[in-house]
Formats: structure tokens, C-alpha cells, sequence
């Protein structure tokens, strides 16, 4: 049975490609979460989420154009899916729902 | 370009070795590239630009050589086959306790104590393969724990056993490595999908 809701990790990439719009690709996912959660992530890591994000369906990647700095070589750029927004939506709308009516105040802003 | 501009060999040569098939896969390489460069530049200096090269190549290595375990059918059959074999242990170990008893209780000819062992070993074994069978339905790499995978799986895993361990001389050790050899094989064809078309094996990530 496929698993509803994005695993931690998962929901990190899928966010940070929907900040990134026609930008992401792996190496600037990698950085945009350590930006924002001050993680320092491998990038291993991301590529590993973003294949079982598009094995899923929830990415679909393709190659950009040839680009002088990598020596003619294309980014593989990442888009998320109508269902990976779907997929993002429930996991926030579980997380939200767990979270509803707790005191955080002493969570650090 | 200058050789020092070029990011460290081995690291980048261990990623290119353990990097997957998968197109998806191809382009990690020259992300970290890229990244190198603009540490090397704008950031870091180059002792600091090689130092995070080689942590995230280090890192990222382990992470696709996981990810490589996970996808790959051995790893399936060698969870299945480690199922198997501590159900076998765990139902052998109990029969062998209950027979035990009995045959220490009764003068059980040798002749009906050997059925008995073999019974509780086909029956242990046969548990085991339908362990492995029911984990595989559990995540979905079979449709159903197929009664032929149990037999198939559950009489080679004991046959092997039964027959060495009737012999009285053999010793412990080898008997062991009978069972661990035929084990695998009663493991790995009770992991086996056995269809009308011919068999295949449980696997894909």
C-alpha cells in the first residue's frame, strides 16, 4: 500500500522545489533547506527523496538547457505534480491537525 | 581550467562508482561540481571547498549505497531468507523441546523419533517460508502468501536438514551448514512469485 502522507524529509524537498519554482534543481534544493531549517543535508539525500518523489509521481523532472559552468552540461530541473501538491496538502493538513489547539510557546520562534 | 580548480579525485571517483543507473541520478555529479566551484570563489577557500566536497561526497556515497541496498531484489531475498530463518529457529526450537520431552518420557523407537524430527523440521521450515511469504504481502511485493511458496520453500528448507541430520556420525558443524545452505535456497524459493507464466521474483523500488 502506497503511504499517504510525506515522510519528514520528503515534505522538505517537495517544499523547498514549490518555494523554487522553475529553479529547482537538486543542488539548489540542497541549499534552500539548509537555508531555511539551518540542516546540513547531503546531497545524496535529495536525490535520493527526489527519485522516490518521482517514482511516486509526486516530481517530474527534465533536463534544462546546456549550461557553460557545468562544461556544457544541463541541471535536471524539478517540478511538482498536481499530485504531489495534492500529497503536500494532506501531510500539512495531518500536521495541522495534530498541532491544533497546543501550547508552543515554548518552541523557539 | 587549472588542476586546482578541479574538485578532489577520490571522492568524486567513489560517487561516480556508486552512483545509480537511474537517469535521475546522472546530473548529482555535476551539482556538486557546480557547487564546489562557487564555494571555491565566492565562499569558502579552496582547503574549505574541498573539505565540504569531500563531506557531502562521503555522505552522499552512503546515502546512494542505500538506496542501491534498498532497490536491489538480493536485498529483498535476504530479508526474507533472515525471516525465515528466526521463525525456523523459533518453531524448531519449541518443537524440539515438546518432542524432547516425549521421547524422554516414552521409549520411542528410533525409527518413529526420526519421523518426528523430520515432521517438526519440514513444519518449522515450512513456518519460516510462510514468514517470509507474509512479510513480502506486508509491503506488497507479493499478492498473497501463494501455498506453493510455503511447500516449495517450507520442504527444501527441511529436506536438506532431515537428511543430514539422520545420519548419527555427521558432525554438528556440518548438519549447521546443510541447514544454512539449504535454508537459503527453501528462503529464497518461498520468495519466489510462482505464476503460470513461470516465476519471478519479488522486487522493484
Amino acid at each position: 500500500m502506497e503511504r499517504n502522507h510525506l515522510g519528514d524529509f520528503e515534505l522538505m524537498v517537495v517544499a523547498a522545489s514549490l518555494h523554487l519554482g522553475e529553479q529547482a534543481y537538486g543542488a539548489r534544493i540542497r541549499q534552500e533547506i539548509e537555508e531555511r531549517t539551518g540542516r546540513d543535508i547531503a546531497l545524496g539525500a535529495v536525490y535520493k527523496a527526489l527519485a522516490r518523489l518521482e517514482s511516486k509521481e509526486l516530481v517530474s523532472s527534465r533536463l534544462g538547457s546546456p549550461r557553460p559552468e557545468r562544461g556544457g552540461r544541463s541541471r535536471r530541473n524539478y517540478e511538482v505534480t498536481a499530485k504531489g501538491r495534492d500529497r503536500f496538502a494532506e501531510s500539512l493538513h495531518a500536521l495541522r491537525g495534530m498541532l491544533a489547539g497546543l501550547n508552543l510557546d515554548w518552541v523557539p520562534r | 581550467m587549472t588542476r586546482t580548480d578541479d574538485p578532489p579525485r577520490i571522492p568524486r571517483w567513489l560517487l561516480a562508482a556508486t552512483l545509480p543507473t537511474r537517469d535521475v541520478f546522472q546530473t548529482l555529479i555535476d551539482d556538486l561540481d557546480e557547487e564546489f566551484a562557487k564555494r571555491r570563489n565566492e565562499v569558502d577557500t579552496r582547503s574549505g571547498a574541498v573539505r565540504w566536497y569531500w563531506s557531502q561526497a562521503a555522505r552522499s556515497t552512503f546515502e546512494l549505497l542505500l538506496y542501491r541496498l534498498e532497490c536491489s531484489c538480493c536485498a529483498e531475498v535476504m530479508r526474507a531468507y533472515l525471516r525465515a530463518c528466526l521463525l525456523f529457529l523459533f518453531a524448531f526450537g519449541v518443537a524440539e523441546v515438546l518432542v524432547g520431552s516425549l521421547v524422554s518420557r516414552f521409549d520411542v523407537p528410533a525409527a518413529v523419533r526420526a519421523t518426528a524430527l523430520a515432521g517438526t523440521l519440514v513444519a518449522a521450515t515450512a513456518l519460516g517460508s510462510r514468514g517470509s511469504c507474509c512479510g513480502s504481502t506486508a509491503t506488497q511485493r507479493l499478492s498473497a502468501p501463494v501455498p506453493t511458496n510455503v511447500v516449495v520453500g517450507g520442504v527444501s528448507m527441511g529436506l536438506g536438514v532431515l537428511i543430514l541430520s539422520s545420519c548419527a556420525t555427521t558432525p554438528p558443524p556440518v548438519v549447521w551448514t546443510s541447514w544454512f545452505l539449504s535454508a537459503s535456497l527453501g528462503a529464497s524459493l518461498g520468495g519466489i512469485r510462482w505464476t503460470a507464466a513461470g516465476s519471478e521474483t519479488f522486487r522493484s523500488i
